[in-house]
């Protein structure tokens, strides 16, 4: 690679796949006839794959590949492959091809590998045949896995009953070949594979040998919870040592310490490694060709106020190549390196991409319906129960179907279009698909009849897969036959589908932005230099936040510092608009069309927008506990911060600090950890520690939650000396005013030290507490105000809390920093820039389409009754006055189409379109047998 | 996993390359989850991508996990 | 399994639940089996639990045989079809007279037993209102005639009205709208 920001040449080199790619239909015959089998990567090498083979089976592109281990490539023999091959897809002449490519950015999502313990011998790993790491387990677990979803022991092929889990596999270690940080995941991936396993085989025994539980993310606590309270499951505080082999049934025995017994042995049936993160395999590489600094880890040297940068102007981070992180994470920086990249490539933005054209819509509403029904063999997920040939026999005898086919995987580029094609040829004007999940794929299949030219809501999926075949997978007639029925139900559908339109509705191109610390100032920059103006709202007389009262990081970063700069930044950009002691009193409208009612210094502004982020962050508990608020000893780790940063007295000459972990939270109340809470207590202890290297540090901890780069902090706080003692929740540390040995007014914290088995009482001039973060009070208003929902935690709930997590189900309102939950600095910008970067393929599009399968009202039906309006939460619906009366009539954009409205209309008027009474009571006809009571009712009442 | 897509060292001069050339927005390199995000919030907001991925397929080891915590949905 | 994890705010379970439990009354009051009607609630992650839930259900319905014909129903397909027709022609009425009951957020099992009795639905269908037209006050205005939301009255300019009592629903639209000079639309209890 060479050049500079704006002007990138890259150059790659394309390894042969030795496919044609538009030839391959996936059909698998070419797996079936290649004689040679090798271990398969994408199994982990514990089940065997071809040599020639798609690499998995929701494979992009679904195309299959030669592997090197090839007969022809190796030794010119073979071509068995070619010789089978339906659709002369094999091509093993394929050379490498060089590619230059010219863009103006880079992101680097390079993602991690999984620590390899092959090479510490200490865990029996590629020995012991019954040591799996956490990435063989997961395979395992999944039914696309080497043994289809069975966990099996690779000595004896039979199911394990007795497992064991180690936590840090390669993480929190400073021996040689070992990471010194906290993996992050960890923790958490195991309780998952502990619930799983345990659906797997409900009398399974699972034990977790850890040393803390890092349950430190959203609804992570509860998790934990969840999988300790599963039967025959035991959480260990041990680390632990694999010991050795049994020979007779190669179970493995593993040695743990225990707080009173001393050290014990265990055999278990398997032993899973729970395997940190590592950088991704050619971490060196990258970084030499594209010109960056990692750090001393191997991940990307990060700028401290921006994670997602990189030491070279242009290219950018995001992922796990940042530092391990979780998915959420992942996605959210994706979202934020976009942003960036908009911000630089503003001025390019829409000069190379192409609108997508469809074929104008042919009018059929005249038309007797001819329905084409396409069968789908999923591959083998629905061939292999239900019998695909007489599925397709049958639907040809439904009235009105004029045509029937099968197809390997409905879902492929080739098929797909085939659909296409044979729509027009046979001039079908409804198309039944019967395959997976509508979950998955509707929108796939309704752009496929756009492309016919038919309009997409005259498409129905029959799901005979995750109802049929998934299910009902060892009674193959059976299945086939209730496959026929649900293709009869959706051809019944089908016949009575309406076309639908959806709505292209204007943008307005102004962001709101709720909140002005760094969350909300962060995401303001990003979005108004991507050239829209913002509006941005504050609560209080200044900017800044919580952050105004947080002096540095743990990592060092001057927090003021940035802060002086960001409000510079803020104030002096021409499109940002700021409000000061601002109140929302009201948000009307809808993506893309907002209108807030905002009270604020200047009076009252009707500010219109298309697009509104939520970053009015959290709070601080203000303790009821260990004498907070009664004495002045007694502070929370936020003013022990804000006092060390003042240099005050007290501090300088404080001979002893203690701090309490976990004060308001994780308990009945808080059912949630503040995540935030051990790595600043780990900060102020190394400041105090740096101020006198002779005052005595105690921190009193639950599990130490200093996960990811943080761990290093923790290592280094013990280093200095500082003490870590842990508390159970059952006897926490009692706190009283006293004197201490000199004379000096104490703290006195009496706490048990499980190490020691007795209990210490420490003497505190200063007691520092954690003091839970707690949701913003705003938090409710707000959102009620934007309809949005908020989790059962009190912080605002993201649509999806993996792949949405910077947005909500109201669409066109956005999220970033503590409002959704507590974070440290760095991730509240990593989230600020995401959510930039959302609001921006919202507010850079001209117009927001909305759904047509939304809610219509026939006026002459409605009676004015109301019951409509009072259930709809997303108020999508207003009385008007007409001169036949009060009408209800429905704003389809507002509508999400959960059809309760529907279902409370006494006469019927309001309908779900796509959804009708008369379209859900023709599936049910179809599948019941009808008798003569449910003729007559129909004649008798008229049920069309 | 030994097909390489990966970024090689710098040619002397673009002209005398006989390799194809492509012109875009921007290169993301790597197509697992984040790299899918981020390409598909670029296109979507008006820029061309270019996704590179050095396996056969993108998915990245997210494709290889059964389900994800802590909602235990598929990972797929 | 709480009613208020719907990911749309509506929270539309709590309706879903009071309708069965109304639906149940109604199947009682016909003389079918309020065992015939089933509401469970159950998350998409939950497919062992629907497997279990919809074959005990199974097993339940056909234990109790065919519409009508289960051990305490004894109704012949006639009486049953006529019955059923009859309770579907209230079906607009009961909602508009159970609305707030219908919209209410329910919390344990004691409150769902007692949220209707079969005294309420009993009484429900024995004290229908009727709405007619007193003829020597209609005007024949048309005025209600086009208000009708289920076109029940019958009538042209100078035709006096008639409310047909097959299709009306009972919504009292035609009171409504009947001009207070004329007062001509009845309501009968």
């Amino acid at each position: 690679m060479e050049g500079k920001a704006g002007n990138f040449k890259v150059t790659l080199t394309q390894h042969p796949r030795y496919i044609r790619e538009d030839k391959c239909t996936g059909c698998g015959i070419c797996v079936k006839y290649c004689p040679v089998e090798y271990p398969d990567p994408f199994n982990q090498a514990i089940s065997k794959n071809k040599a020639v083979h798609v690499y998995f089976s929701q494979a992009i592109p679904l195309v299959a590949y030669i592997d090197q281990s090839c007969l022809y490539l190796k030794e010119k023999k073979c071509l068995v492959c070619d010789s089978v091959c339906q659709a002369d897809a094999i091509d093993l002449r394929q050379r490498e091809e060089k590619i230059n490519v010219a863009v103006g950015a880079i992101i680097l999502a390079s993602g991690i590998k999984p620590f390899d313990p092959r090479n510490h011998a200490e865990y029996g790993y590629g020995k012991m045949q019954n040591v799996v790491t956490s990435m063989d387990y997961e395979r395992l677990l999944s039914s696309t896995g080497p043994y289809r979803g069975e966990i099996l022991r690779a000595s004896d092929k039979k199911h394990p009953k007795n497992i064991a889990w180690i936590q840090c596999v390669g993480s929190r270690r400073t021996t040689m070949g070992g990471n010194s940080y906290c993996s992050g995941v960890c923790c958490t991936y195991t309780q998952k594979q502990v619930i799983l396993t345990k659906d797997h085989a409900p009398d399974a025994r699972c034990t977790i040998f850890h040393n803390d539980i890092r349950a430190f993310g959203k609804d992570f606590e509860r998790y934990f919870q969840r999988t300790a309270a599963l039967p025959g499951v035991r959480f260990i505080r041990s680390y632990v040592s694999v010991d050795r082999e049994e020979p007779e049934n190669r179970n493995v025995v593993v040695r743990y310490a225990t707080a009173d017994a001393g050290v014990k042995e265990e055999t278990f049936d398997m032993v899973v490694l729970s395997v940190g993160l590592t950088p991704p395999a050619d971490h060196l590489g990258l970084a030499q060709t594209f010109g960056i600094a990692l750090s001393d880890h191997g991940f990307n040297r990060a700028d401290p106020v921006n994670p997602i940068a990189t030491s070279r102007p242009g290219i950018f981070v995001s992922g796990a190549f940042q530092g391990p992180t979780d998915i959420p994470e992942s996605v959210f920086s994706a979202s934020g390196a976009g942003s960036l990249c908009g911000t630089l490539l503003d001025k390019r933005r829409g000069k190379l991409t192409k609108e997508r054209i469809y074929p104008s819509e042919r009018d059929v509403a005249g038309e007797e319906p001819r329905i084409g029904v396409f069968v789908c063999h999923c591959g083998a997920n629905i061939s292999s129960v239900v019998n695909v040939s007489s599925a397709v026999e049958y639907a040809l005898t439904l009235p009105n179907v004029v045509y029937a086919k099968e197809q390997l995987f409905s879902c492929a580029t080739n098929s797909a279009q085939e659909i296409t094609d044979l729509a027009r040829e046979k001039g079908l004007n409804r198309v039944v698909i019967a395959a997976c999940s509508p979950r998955t794929l509707e929108p796939l299949f309704r752009d496929t009849l756009r492309e016919a030219g038919l309009n997409q809501y005259y498409m129905d999926m029959a799901n005979i897969r995750e109802h049929c075949s998934w299910v009902h997978s060892k009674q193959k007639e059976a299945a086939t036959e209730k496959a026929k029925d649900i293709i009869r139900m959706s051809v019944a559908r089908a016949r009575r589908l309406e076309p639908l339109q959806e709505f292209d509705l204007p943008v307005n191109k102004a962001a709101l932005v709720v909140g002005g610390g760094i969350a909300g100032m962060t995401c303001a920059l990003s979005i108004a230099s991507q050239g829209h103006p913002v509006h941005l709202v504050e609560r209080d007389k200044e900017l800044g936040g919580m952050a105004r009262r947080i002096p540095t990081t743990l990592e060092g970063m001057d927090v003021q510092a940035h802060l002086s700069d960001l409000i510079r930044k803020v104030y002096q950009h021409p499109s940002i608009h700021v409000l000061h002691d601002a109140q929302i009193i009201d948000v009307a409208g809808y993506v893309g069309n907002f209108e807030t009612t905002v009270e604020s210094e200047r009076g009252v502004s009707r500010i219109q927008h298309g697009a509104a982020v939520i970053a009015v962050g959290a709070d601080v508990y203000q303790p009821t506990e260990y004498l907070y608020g009664e004495n002045p000893q007694v502070v929370t780790h936020l003013e022990l911060g804000e006092r060390i940063a003042e240099k005050d007295e007290t501090i300088e000459s404080a001979q002893s600090v203690v701090m309490i972990q976990c004060v308001g939270c994780r308990t009945t109340e808080r059912n949630y950890c503040s995540r935030v809470c051990c790595s600043h207590a780990i900060k102020n202890a190394l400041t105090l520690k740096a101020i006198n290297p002779d005052m005595n540090v105690d921190i009193l901890f639950r599990d130490m939650r200093s996960y990811g780069l943080r761990e290093d902090y923790y290592r280094a706080a013990a280093d200095k000396g500082v003490r870590f003692i842990r508390w159970e929740p059952e006897d926490p540390p009692k706190v009283e005013a006293g004197t201490g040995e000199d004379g000096r007014p104490v703290v006195k914290v009496t706490v048990a030290d499980p190490i020691l088995g007795q209990r210490l009482e420490l003497d505190a001039d200063i007691l520092s507490l954690a003091a839970a973060v707690i949701p913003s009070p705003s938090t409710d208003a707000i959102a009620s105000l934007f309809k949005v929902t908020l989790s059962p935690d009190g912080f605002f709930k993201e649509a999806h809390v993996k792949l949405k997590p910077v947005e909500f189900a109201t669409d066109g309102v956005f999220l970033c920093g503590t409002a959704h939950y507590p974070k440290h600095i760095q991730e509240t910008i990593n989230q600020a820039y995401g959510a930039a970067g959302r609001v921006l393929t919202l507010l850079s599009r001209d117009t927001v389409v909305a759904s047509g399968a939304v809610c219509a009202v026939t006026a002459k039906k409605c009676m004015g009754c109301g019951a409509c309006l009072d259930v709809c939460t997303y108020g999508a619906i207003e009385m008007q006055k007409s001169r036949k009366g009060d009408k209800a009539v429905v704003n389809p954009v507002l509508c999400k189409g959960d059809g309760l409205c529907n279902a409370v209309c006494p006469t019927g008027a309001i309908v779900l379109q796509h959804f009708t009474d008369r379209v859900m009571l023709s599936q049910i006809d179809a599948v019941s047998a009808i008798s003569d009571s449910v003729l007559q009712i129909d004649e008798v009442t008229a049920c069309d | 996993m030994k097909n390489d897509i990966i970024p090689k060292e710098v040619i002397e001069q673009f002209s005398r390359s006989s390799a194809s050339r492509h012109f875009g927005d921007v290169m993301v390199v790597g197509g697992g989850v984040s790299g899918i995000q981020a390409s598909l919030d670029l296109a979507t907001a008006g820029f061309k991508v270019y996704l590179v991925e050095k396996a056969p397929s993108i998915g990245g080891h997210m494709a290889q996990l059964d389900k994800t915590f802590p909602t235990n949905d598929c990972s797929m | 399994m709480s009613l208020n994890e719907c990911n749309y705010i509506t929270q539309g379970n709590f309706y879903a639940l009071n309708v069965t439990l109304l639906g149940k009354r109604i199947l009682q009051h016909i003389g079918l089996n309020p065992g015939r009607l089933q509401i469970e609630f159950m998350s998409g992650g939950d497919g062992l639990l629907f497997a279990e839930v919809v074959d005990a259900f199974v097993k339940q319905v056909q234990a109790l045989g065919p519409l009508g014909k289960g051990a305490e129903e004894n109704i012949g397909s006639q009486a049953l079809a006529s019955r059923l027709s009859s309770v579907m022609k209230l079906v607009p009425y009961i909602k508009i007279a159970k609305r707030e009951k219908l919209t209410a957020r329910l919390t344990n099992e004691a409150a769902y037993e007692a949220h209707f009795t079969s005294e309420e639905i009993d009484s429900l269908f024995e004290n229908v209102v009727s709405y007619y037209i007193e003829p020597s006050a209609c005007k024949a205005c048309m005025t209600c005639l086009r208000r009708c939301p289920v076109d029940a009255i019958d009538g042209r300019k100078n035709w006096i009205h008639v409310i047909d009592q097959e299709k009306c629903i009972k919504c009292g639209t035609c009171l409504e709208a009947c001009p207070p000079l004329f007062s001509a639309v009845r309501k009968n209890f």
